[in-house]
């Protein structure tokens, strides 16, 4: 009966994003037994998600506020000691670390186990793993605003080596929707109307929609006969509700057609509201994954640095507006250098796409050229995000199109069809001939960027710097130890060039390859 | 130069508007500076501390135009830097700034000074365009450059604290990315109280006041050892060689003092009076860079001991001003600060009593307290039948030994309660140990004054010269300075216990706005943090640095290599010592050192967080 220990501290969104790797691993063998070291906060989502056969409780909050109150180190030793009894003498078959941190690399290198998949500890202590596949897997998401992958298909990939359609996990109880069946009772909600769920918190200030554009959107709503806006939120909200509620005319609260449930809910019965609405609209924050998780209808915004591709819903069907912007791509610890794009998606923008949403009409929605409109699509390999108003492709969404499917077709051609324990780069040989082929078609590409962003000066040189160190680094490290490639196979080939003819294509300046 | 109530209401009505909190802090305060105000020659009040001058004796407004002038000159914001005046003095080198458009604070690290200050000069005009900084704290939590321009005769009278900001403004985030130091809120307190005697208690309140305002104590309770010493007195041995006994006997303790010191490293330590350390023991305490505070709840003028041991303590803390200050600075003490006693209103509080107990502790009049000759003898002349006497040392030959209950035994402090709430009129008679008289020169109020009136009850008190400063007399506390007075006093109270219970609950009130000991250790923790910040400041590395290595291996006896290996330069052991030891290591990582590692990471991000 193998022991699997997957680590994942982050919050509610990756942690549900993460569900997909855990019911694989347990559809995989029905006896492995799914070990979860989580957040505290998530332990509640863990129990839910049917798949864990022991959750571990981590609170990195916590032990920071005991070290504070511990005076030298052998008590701060003693306190961490404590915290960590739970490894000591224990055995993992594997450990699956999905955390770029320290902290959780170190956790992963406590217990004793067969093999450390993700971030781990490399000899020196001070690094990270050098595992070629775990490198190739992390050139893939490592920069989140430029990733062309989501972070669900990345974790899942990160172990398991089979194609399946997957679904983010959350099992809600009959006391779950018989207590919202209860809170809608209570507030009174007419289920005739179209019900709103509006989640106006989000923790990173850059991905933030400005309070009062949703204060707009709402009085907007309400000028509508037939919807009521349910507003969600954590405690930390509060202030947030507060404001949208003074805000409201007293006309509009005898409607009573806006109800507070801000810090008022567990997850599970979020879970449940967001399940019994029509519409979840917010900003890119764990509630678009807790709306995916329970198949809700989702509308999300996509602001400065948050990448539909690496974090949009991973569902079928959902509408995203990603703000575009020509300082981006936008990093989210460095301050912006622009004048911010949350104002480019403007509350009538969002009143009109949620209101074509209801009638299925989004086509014929036009939009400025800084805002883009995706839908999400499910495929078999994974969630992919096509744009509704396609004319308005970038050079930076053209190349994401590209490079997704090289990569997919690496990883299923390389990684999923093989044998796993061979190294990325030197596994497959690639011929000479073609192997220069390839370099110099990747060689154009980067002269067509870097002319592209620096003729229309879409960023400045050091913001051009990072994403060139972003754009290759996995294709090239898989080609330049290759020796041959094979011959009946152009899935390289024809990708890029696709994704180069693509750019030729939509991009106002005419290029040589 | 009196003080101007005028100003000082004037610049009281603006500071309580602009800060609120510091107005109450200077209204409570105590001033036990040792200084004069003197009039400048143009005739300007000047404050002079010892030999200090604050300011110009000749021209203060002069000179401070041309402190403003110079400073412009020599050390400007043409840099975008806020402009930091080192110390408020009476203003007259902050006035001048106000008419220019320069960005600055004002930092006064002595509370004393601003009260002082506000007596005499207005300073409605600084206190309405800026808050006075007094915290040290501000500064850790302010990312903004500062230039300092230092009003010298505040950094002479406060030199310790002037280096700390000098520190912090360094290693503020703004300067440089060392954020390794923060100031504590929560300190680790040792409290030592004596074997026995009546600041036994006095330590006991102390403590519960520390851990109500939120620090980390531990009690060393002496008392422990009082049978065993009371043992050691009774032994029939030559006093020559009961001397040597007791101080074996006191080294010892000491000894263990010193040792828990050394394994809890407290921020600070405070001694009650007569706690058992020796001289020896203070010394190595200072040596480890353990702050030590001494409340001297005693008379001075009867227990000289102080004499010996007061040069040794960081803070020496009194209950009595004037003359013993001036004898203190004669014997090198400048650290002393006026506390006086106060009350526990947990303890004494108001009590319901059965009939049983209201017979048993209840009276007319009562005292209670230890039989000092000026007590035995006025009393005895005391005329009520219903009079009850409490407490030791009466003498049983005398006539008011039929007074005298549980046979001149100690009271407990539970009875004390009781007997005050169930006495019509508490006798509050101050000792005079060698005259057969009330001392209205005595110098203190004792803690018996503010215990009864914290449990509600009516005292008759002998009027000492600083009971004003505590009590309004006439209204929350009725006082006597005669026997004829006295005597008076009881007449009149006992036919009149509707007024008794007004007085008695303005007493109250008052003990509960200002003279708890949560109010004294407030600003026992106040003066020290004014005068000495370091003891306040905390080095996030400390915590991951090992204090002692056998404790700890004696804990995890696995560490053991890796310490051994990790001892630095300095020959201290540190998270970074023992990550490099680690590290240094080719083979798996083994359980306790993955631990080690864990540790490493949480400094990291114990540092972000706290920068």
């Amino acid at each position: 009966m193998p022991d699997i220990l997957v680590i994942q501290l982050a919050r509610l969104g990756d942690f549900l994003q993460t569900t997909p790797l855990l019911s694989g691993i347990k559809e995989n063998r029905s006896d492995n037994r799914i070990h979860v070291l989580i957040d505290r906060s998530n332990a509640e989502i863990a129990k839910r998600c049917g798949c864990v056969d022991e959750t571990i409780c981590f609170d990195v909050d916590l032990m920071i506020d005991e070290i504070s109150d511990r005076n030298r180190a052998e008590d701060v030793y003693k306190l961490i000691n404590k915290h960590c009894s739970g490894f000591k003498n224990r055995y993992f078959d594997d450990v699956i670390n999905l955390n770029y941190s320290n902290i959780s690399a170190v956790l992963a290198s406590l217990p004793e186990s067969g093999r450390i998949y993700g971030y781990t500890l490399d000899n020196s202590r001070e690094g990270l793993s050098k595992d070629s596949w775990f490198v190739y897997f992390n050139n893939m998401v490592k920069h989140s605003p430029l990733s062309p992958f989501n972070l669900v298909d990345y974790f899942y990939y990160l172990y398991c080596r089979d194609i399946r359609h997957k679904k983010l996990k959350l099992n809600l109880t009959y006391n779950d929707e018989s207590n919202v069946n209860k809170i809608f009772h209570d507030l009174n909600i007419d289920s005739e109307n179209k019900i709103i769920v509006v989640h106006p918190g989000i923790r990173h200030k850059k991905r933030s929609w400005p309070i009062e554009n949703y204060l707009n959107l709402i009085f907007k709503y309400l000028e509508k006969e037939n919807i009521e806006i349910i507003l969600t939120g954590s405690a930390e909200d509060r202030s947030l509700g507060d404001y949208l509620l003074s805000s409201l005319s007293s006309k509009d609260k005898d409607k009573f057609l806006v109800h507070d449930l801000i810090g008022k809910t567990k997850i599970s019965e979020t879970a449940a509201i967001i399940k019994k609405s029509d519409l979840l609209l917010s900003g890119d924050t764990g509630i678009v994954h807790l709306g995916a998780a329970v198949g809700a209808r989702i509308l999300s915004l996509f602001i400065g640095p948050a990448n539909v591709h690496n974090t949009g819903p991973y569902s079928h069907g959902d509408i995203i507006i990603q703000t575009v912007s020509k300082c981006g791509p936008c990093l989210e610890d460095v301050d912006c250098i622009g004048s911010g794009c949350s104002h480019f998606i403007t509350p009538e923008i969002v009143f009109d796409v949620s209101m074509k949403m209801f009638t299925n009409r989004l086509s014929d929605i036009n939009l400025p050229s800084n805002v883009k409109l995706y839908m999400s699509e499910m495929e078999d390999w994974g969630v992919r995000y096509k744009t509704i108003n396609s004319t308005s492709d970038d050079i930076l969404s053209l190349m994401n199109i590209c490079y997704r499917e090289i990569g997919k077709k690496i990883i299923c051609r390389d990684y999923i069809s093989n044998n796993f324990d061979k190294p990325a780069v030197d596994n497959y040989k690639i011929s000479p001939i073609n192997s220069e082929y390839l370099k110099s078609i990747i060689k154009s590409g980067r002269v067509i960027l870097n002319k592209a962003y620096s003729e229309k000066r879409w960023m400045p040189e050091e913001r051009l710097k990072d994403y060139n160190s972003f754009w290759l680094p996995w294709i090239d490290s898989y080609l330049e130890n290759s020796e041959y490639i094979d011959r009946d196979n152009n899935d390289y080939i024809y990708a890029l060039e696709t994704g180069l003819k693509l750019i030729d294509k939509y991009s106002s300046v005419k290029y040589e390859c | 130069m009196n003080a101007d109530k005028n100003i000082y209401l004037k610049n009281y009505n603006t500071l309580l508007k602009t800060q609120p909190d510091l107005a109450e802090r200077v209204r409570n305060l105590e001033v036990s500076v040792a200084c004069v105000i003197i009039n400048s020659k143009n005739n300007y009040p000047v404050l002079k501390e010892g030999n200090i001058s604050f300011h110009s004796t000749y021209d203060p407004v002069k000179e401070g135009i041309r402190f403003v002038e110079a400073n412009l000159k020599s050390n400007g914001s043409n840099d975008g830097s806020t402009i930091l005046f080192y110390g408020l003095g009476f203003g007259y080198h902050i006035k001048p700034i106000l008419e220019k458009k320069i960005l600055f604070e004002i930092f006064e690290p002595r509370l004393e000074i601003i009260k002082i200050a506000m007596q005499h000069v207005d300073l409605t005009e600084i206190f309405n365009r800026k808050k006075i900084i007094t915290e040290l704290n501000y500064f850790l939590k302010n990312n903004v450059r500062f230039k300092i321009w230092a009003h010298q005769p505040t950094i002479k009278n406060n030199i310790n604290t002037f280096e700390s900001l000098s520190k912090i403004i360094e290693r503020t985030p703004f300067n440089s990315h060392d954020s390794s130091m923060v100031l504590k809120d929560k300190l680790k307190i040792s409290v030592i109280s004596p074997i026995y005697g009546g600041s036994l208690p006095i330590s006991k309140y102390c403590v519960s006041a520390l851990k109500a305002i939120g620090h980390e104590v531990n009690f060393w309770d002496s008392s422990m050892f009082a049978e065993p010493f009371d043992k050691l007195l009774n032994l029939n041995i030559d006093e020559a060689n009961k001397k040597v006994l007791y101080d074996l006997f006191q080294h010892l303790i000491s000894e263990m003092v010193v040792a828990s010191c050394a394994a809890e490293k407290p921020d600070l330590l405070i001694a009650l009076a007569q706690a058992p350390l020796s001289i020896k023991a203070l010394e190595r305490l200072k040596l480890a860079n353990i702050t030590t505070a001494f409340w001297f709840v005693e008379d001075y003028k009867h227990m000289e001991y102080w004499k010996s041991y007061a040069p040794y303590y960081d803070f020496y803390f009194t209950i009595q001003k004037g003359n013993f200050f001036n004898q203190l600075k004669n014997i090198g003490v400048d650290n002393y600060y006026y506390l006086p006693m106060a009350a526990d209103p947990e303890i004494h509080c108001k009590k319901v009593l059965s009939d049983d107990e209201k017979k048993e502790y209840g009276s007319s009049i009562s005292f209670m307290g230890a039989g000092y000759y000026n007590r035995q003898q006025i009393f005895s002349r005391i005329k009520y039948h219903d009079f009850k006497i409490w407490g030791n040392s009466w003498d049983p030959e005398s006539v008011i030994w039929k007074n005298v209950q549980k046979d001149g035994n100690r009271v407990t402090t539970d009875e004390t309660v009781k007997i005050f709430n169930s006495s019509d009129i508490n006798l509050n008679l101050h000792s005079y140990a060698y005259e057969d008289a009330i001392n209205s020169e005595g110098d203190f109020v004792n803690p018996r004054t503010f215990e009864i009136a914290s449990c509600g009850a009516f005292q008759l008190v002998d009027r000492r010269t600083c009971l004003k400063d505590h009590f309004i007399d006439g209204e929350e506390m009725i006082s006597f300075e005669s026997e004829e007075e006295l005597n008076r006093l009881i007449d009149y109270y006992l036919n009149n216990p509707s007024e008794r219970e007004i007085i008695q609950d303005k007493a109250r009130l008052r003990v509960l706005k200002d003279h708890t000991y949560i109010h004294r250790m407030k600003e026992m923790l106040y003066f020290i943090k004014d005068r000495r910040p370091e003891c306040f400041l905390e080095s996030t590395s400390d915590k991951f640095t090992v204090k002692d290595k056998d404790y700890f291996v004696s804990n995890f006896p696995e560490v053991e290599g890796v310490l051994n290996k990790a001892v630095n330069e300095n020959n201290e052991i540190t998270i970074d010592s023992i990550v490099d030891v680690v590290n240094s290591r080719d083979k798996d990582l083994e359980y306790h050192e993955a631990v080690f590692l864990l540790m490493n990471e949480f400094k990291n991000l114990f540092q972000e967080r706290t920068q």
